[in-house]
């Protein structure tokens, strides 16, 4: 199950502001593979005791990370889902070379994370439509529609976004009607 | 630049000898802002007489010699823990939206390299510059001078250290937020791998097998870059290297020639960064060390194994 992320944490602004900044650096010039804490410790100034104090490996960081650069609506509840992946694939569409280096050779802790945090958006969309979790045939299609989302993702970043973001939301859009039906 | 430097000068060239009062009372004349020293458990040590500084931090800490758990919890949310745990050491500007007067904050340490306390000048008098921080490690430096004379100090570092250790060791940390400035302090000189050691003295060939604050300090002495404890009657070793530990005698260095001549024997967990994680790599060396007394009676230094 994913973890539980607030924006309204309480952790010191100077950090957070500060290990923000180093990840969208890293992230510009190599993959999240090879990135290190020791990296990014060194490229936020942040002792590595304060980084975790805070997190308890990279991939906690990963994901506390993208929720925070996910713009504010990204998680707004009264958003659609095609509104939500307008959204997604518009920032994917102004960070592609970061989006590169977090999904291309990503391995599968990685994609765990990816995972929770696609599924923690997704969850935020979708309780007020459904009955959420204790719908079972939602843990499936959200299940199967996320891994299948990640991996379209992996694939446009492996190919150099051949797929335009309009037509990505085409694409997405038809899934996204079965979904709808299937509620 | 030649004022500031005049400054820095005048800073440095103060005369220890005569206690830490007088060295906060004339640097304050050269620095111009009031300065505060507190231990690491935010007791009182001293503090520059006579002037009004309307702070909480400072009004709690000279007028009950402490603060409470307000005020602890008010330092942890402006920022300042992480800021120091951050400043690797050195004196860092403290700023704050909420209260009247901008700081700068440095760690102490006892003249052995262990932290014993936080020295703050407040912005009261003179405003900040960016060079202040030079000043404020100056005055720092100059403290850590009278605090090596005192024994108190050294054993203080010491109790400190140990403190923190067996908090890390028993999980014990509830909140990690106001705790960062002290794994910080533990974690500074701490190179890349970090491993564990559990050293056991009882099979000692020695009359002061029993005495283990005795092998404590003469491991000490003989490896100063390492951390030590003691635990559970053991000796707790925080080692690192920026390699691996495959080349265990050149980690441990003249540690394993006092292993062998004292019948020491020693296991070592695998390698981490994390030291709030210490408590299992505590348990990988004492299920290293447990396991390779059983097994050998040839080797002294066992090597945690995932396989075990």
């Amino acid at each position: 199950m994913p973890i539980a992320i607030t924006k309204e944490d309480l952790r010191s602004i100077k950090t957070v502001k500060a290990l923000d900044g180093a990840m969208f650096s890293l992230l510009e010039s190599r993959s999240f593979r090879t990135i290190t804490i020791k990296d990014i410790c060194e490229e936020a100034l942040v002792s590595r005791a304060t980084f975790y104090t805070h997190f308890t490996d990279k991939y906690d960081f990963l994901k506390w990370w993208l929720v925070r650069v996910c713009p504010d609506n990204l998680v707004n509840k009264d958003d659609s889902y095609e509104v939500m992946e307008q959204k997604i694939n518009q920032f994917i569409n102004g960070n592609k070379t970061l989006i590169k280096h977090l999904f291309i050779d990503a391995d599968s802790w990685t994609l765990d994370a990816l995972f929770d945090v696609f599924y923690i958006i997704m969850r935020m969309t979708t309780d007020k439509t459904t009955d959420g979790l204790a719908n079972p045939k939602y843990i499936v299609i959200s299940n199967f529609y996320i891994g299948g989302m990640i991996h379209y993702i992996m694939w446009q970043a492996k190919n150099n976004f051949p797929q335009n973001v309009t037509a990505m939301n085409n694409y997405l859009y038809e899934v996204i009607k079965t979904f709808q039906e299937w509620n | 630049m030649s004022k500031i430097r005049a400054k820095l000068e005048q800073v440095k060239s103060l005369k220890n000898g005569k206690g830490i009062q007088h060295l906060l009372n004339e640097a304050y004349k050269i620095v111009g802002n009031p300065m505060i020293l507190h231990d690491m458990d935010y007791k009182l040590i001293a503090y520059v007489e006579g002037v009004i500084v309307d702070d909480p931090l400072w009004n709690e800490l000279v007028q009950t010699g402490g603060i409470g758990k307000n005020t602890e919890g008010f330092i942890m949310q402006e920022g300042f823990i992480d800021d120091l745990a951050n400043s690797n050491g050195k004196a860092a500007f403290l700023k704050s939206e909420t209260l009247m007067y901008d700081r700068i904050s440095k760690l102490v340490d006892n003249g052995h390299g262990v932290s014993v306390g936080e020295l703050w000048t407040f912005e009261v008098n003179e405003p900040f510059e960016a060079n202040d921080t030079e000043f404020i490690d100056a005055v720092g430096e100059l403290i850590s001078k009278e605090l090596a004379k005192d024994q108190f100090y050294l054993k203080y570092g010491q109790a400190y250290q140990s403190t923190i250790m067996r908090k890390l060791i028993e999980g014990s940390i509830e909140d990690r937020r106001f705790y960062s400035v002290h794994v910080a302090n533990l974690d500074r000189d701490l190179k890349d791998n970090i491993y564990l050691a559990v050293a056991d003295t009882s099979q000692c060939n020695s009359p002061a097998h029993t005495n283990l604050e005795y092998f404590t300090d003469i491991f000490q002495r003989t490896r100063p870059a390492f951390k030590y404890m003691i635990y559970d009657n053991c000796i707790i070793i925080l080692m690192s290297t920026d390699g691996t530990i495959l080349y265990i005698k050149n980690v441990l260095g003249k540690l394993y020639g006092l292993f062998e001549q004292h019948n020491i024997y020693v296991g070592i967990s695998s390698g981490f960064e994390n030291l709030y994680e210490l408590s299992k790599y505590y348990a990988q060396a004492v299920k290293a060390l447990q396991s390779g007394l059983k097994s050998d009676g040839s080797q002294r230094i066992f090597l945690h194994n995932d396989e075990d």
